[in-house]
């Protein structure tokens, strides 16, 4: 967690607070510090704000942002925030009834999703709705750094405003460079190989701002890998041969023993590739922050593709 | 550390367990809710995860066996094991004093466009008397069903350990659809709230109620002259499918959920019920002793006694495929269970299971041969 330094008002009115009355944070709210939803949410968050507030994120490192929840003592100070900051677009359906709550109660928050242009799932049953997975897209990832600063600005206590936007211009700065180094990676991809064949359902954006197909498979897995049949591989089979590119972009509980079955059953060699997805991993993971995790996602997806 | 429902209760089983560490010393709400698909002592899994459960007649062994390993672990033991059945996690053998509950520590949670599976160490849970008991269950309540009385069990109980009726059910059968309870009362169908209050009574009556199951598509009891399908949500709806001949014996068979049912007449012909057709089909299958219907756009399963197992069309009636599985002896009660990849037959005397690929011409992906006899069974994890 960022060191910060909490700070209480001298006077707490808290039924003003309760009242919601944005721009009356400078004076009379017992509110103090940001909360953030998720990990990748957090680590933007963290870097816009730097030492000048406290930042809290409720989701762990290697978590799934559907479903991890808060325990009691989280939610107690997500409704004490002075901003919550969260994805929106029904990505945290674990403590959605939290941030409801929490915005009821008169928390300002920031649904950054809502606000980047998000586009709708174009596929399968979920179709027509907002896809949440926006940090797939740097470019919108850029924007929502803009936006954090902005309501940290408005809404918390005591920052330094002209620091923030510093902080803000920085980072942003780096996600530029991080677009650049994408564009460029991606770039040398030939077009006809630019296509994800993936049972993620996170890379609409990325597919979108770089000019990728997606081609969704299901990964066999479990009882059905243990003695596959041509039948049980056909789906994954049929989406390798459409992409023309043996590489499968997953994260297979068993990747050797796919491998193997495909090759076997099918006749199908491929390579199985995993990728970054929803979570930040703890420090060396390999994601441990945004950045991080977003060039390790190209680098995978460019020597995948290019070298096919 | 997760607050919730859950946690408070066990925490209140922690307090009575001198080496039990209650984690943090924060005050807990007991108002919190449990946030959406987390399960306090559960870890969320990225696919299903199945089980089977596997009881021994004669030395009253149950085993918990996962396909996905091979690996069996003895979990429980119910002397003189004769009946057993499953709402998805749990498992309720019958045996000589009783009925054991057993967490079989699998299970998923449906959200309509999506599902979550979990895992969790299976234990005992507790037991109750009588025997031969048909589960059927909803997220809140698993009605337990006997020729001689039906036992609606709060689910939320058994998770934390504890069996605990929602309430004492006079009826002849019942089950859980659409948060609320379904039960025959002289042969009257009643709409009850899960507590058990009094809601409205169907005009479609359902006479010497037999079985009972809960579908996709609607809740079905099989009544003495047809099935009865009970559909809708706040407004339900009651149709009669009436019988081609004869009733049903041994209740329904089918995929969990799913909306094709396959049952065992009395003669011991097969019957098919369609229920977006509405529509019956028997089945050119002769001494049939086990059945399972796999979805609707694929085969009904059938054992006949001469130990082969064969697939029909449902639509059509067809026999697709045939393969040559066991012997079936005279007392053994073979079933068969079906998940969304594979079925499993066990096979009492050859001391087996048989994985079939019932989309592949029931071609036999593996054989899982067991160091115990395999008598009854079930599949838990959905």
């Amino acid at each position: 967690m960022v060191a910060g330094f909490k700070r209480r008002a001298l006077v707490s009115l808290p039924l003003i607070a309760a009242a919601g009355l944005s721009g009356c944070a400078a004076f009379g709210s017992d509110r103090s510090g940001i909360v953030v939803t998720t990990n990748i949410l957090g680590d933007l968050t963290r870097n816009v704000v730097g030492d000048q507030a406290e930042v809290t994120v409720l989701m762990g490192s290697d978590a799934d942002p559907h479903s991890f929840g808060v325990s009691a003592q989280q939610a107690a100070s997500l409704e004490g925030a002075e901003l919550l900051v969260h994805n929106g677009l029904g990505l945290e359906e674990g403590v959605f009834s939290h941030v409801e709550a929490a915005v009821a109660s008169g928390v300002p928050d920031l649904a950054v999703g809502e606000h980047v242009d998000p586009i709708d799932y174009t596929a399968d049953e979920s179709a027509g709705r907002p896809d949440p997975h926006f940090w797939t897209d740097p470019v919108r990832v850029g924007d929502a750094v803009d936006l954090i600063a902005d309501q940290v600005i408005e809404h918390v206590e005591g920052v330094d405003a002209a620091q923030v936007r510093a902080n803000a211009d920085a980072y942003r700065k780096q996600i530029d460079d991080l677009h650049e180094f994408a564009t460029e990676q991606f770039g040398t991809i030939p077009q006809e190989h630019r296509k994800l064949v993936t049972d993620h359902h996170v890379f609409g954006y990325l597919a979108q701002r770089y000019d990728f197909e997606i081609i969704g498979a299901v990964i066999p897995s479990g009882t059905t890998l243990a003695s596959p049949s041509g039948s049980d591989l056909k789906d994954l089979a049929d989406a390798v041969a459409e992409s023309g590119v043996p590489v499968v972009f997953a994260d297979a509980s068993q990747p050797d023993r796919l491998v193997q079955a495909m090759a076997e059953e099918a006749d199908v060699r491929i390579e199985i590739v995993p990728l970054f997805t929803e979570s930040l991993t703890g420090p060396g993971g390999g994601a441990g922050t945004y950045l991080e995790m977003a060039r390790s996602n190209t680098e995978a997806i460019t020597a995948g593709l290019g070298a096919a | 550390m997760q607050m919730g429902t859950r946690a408070v209760a066990a925490t209140a089983v922690c307090a009575l367990l001198a080496s039990c560490s209650s984690g943090s010393g924060t005050p807990r709400a007991e108002d919190e809710p449990t946030p959406h698909g987390y399960v306090e002592g559960a870890e969320e899994t990225a696919e299903a995860q199945w089980r089977l459960v596997i009881a021994e007649a004669a030395t009253g062994a149950v085993h918990l066996f996962d396909p996905v390993t091979e690996e069996s672990t003895q979990v429980a033991t119910v002397d003189g094991a004769l009946s057993a059945g499953t709402d998805g996690r749990f498992v309720y053998i019958g045996g000589d004093s009783g009925t054991q509950i057993i967490d079989s520590g699998v299970w998923t949670v449906d959200h309509g466009d999506h599902v979550h599976y979990y895992k969790a160490e299976p234990r005992s849970v507790g037991a109750i008397e009588g025997t031969g008991f048909a589960p059927v269950g909803d997220p809140a309540v698993t009605v337990l069903n006997s020729e001689r009385e039906v036992l609606p069990l709060d689910r939320g109980a058994l998770e934390d350990g504890e069996v605990s009726p929602t309430g004492e059910l006079r009826a002849q059968a019942a089950l859980a659809y659409d948060q609320r309870l379904l039960a025959v009362v002289d042969g009257a169908v009643q709409v009850l709230g899960r507590d058990g209050t009094f809601e409205s009574e169907l005009a479609e009556p359902c006479p010497d109620p037999q079985a009972a199951t809960v579908t996709r598509r609607g809740a079905v009891f099989a009544c003495r002259d047809g099935a009865l399908l009970i559909s809708g949500e706040d407004d339900l709806t009651a149709e009669a499918v009436p019988y081609p001949e004869g009733g049903v014996e041994g209740g329904f068979h089918h995929r969990p959920g799913t909306a094709m049912l396959a049952a065992r007449n009395r003669t011991g012909d097969v019957l098919v019920l369609d229920l977006e057709e509405r529509r019956w089909r028997e089945l050119d299958a002769q001494n049939a002793v086990a059945v399972s219907a796999t979805g609707e756009d694929s085969p009904v399963l059938v054992l006949t006694e001469d130990g082969a197992l064969h697939s029909f069309d449902p639509a059509t009636g067809a026999e697709l495929a045939r393969i040559e599985l066991t012997t079936v002896a005279e007392s053994a009660s073979p079933t068969i269970q079906v998940d969304t990849a594979r079925a499993y037959v066990n096979d009492p005397d050859g001391n087996a299971v048989y994985e079939i690929d019932y989309r592949d011409d029931l071609r036999l992906a593996r054989t899982f041969d067991l160091d115990f006899q395999p008598d009854l069974m079930v599949e838990t994890g959905w």
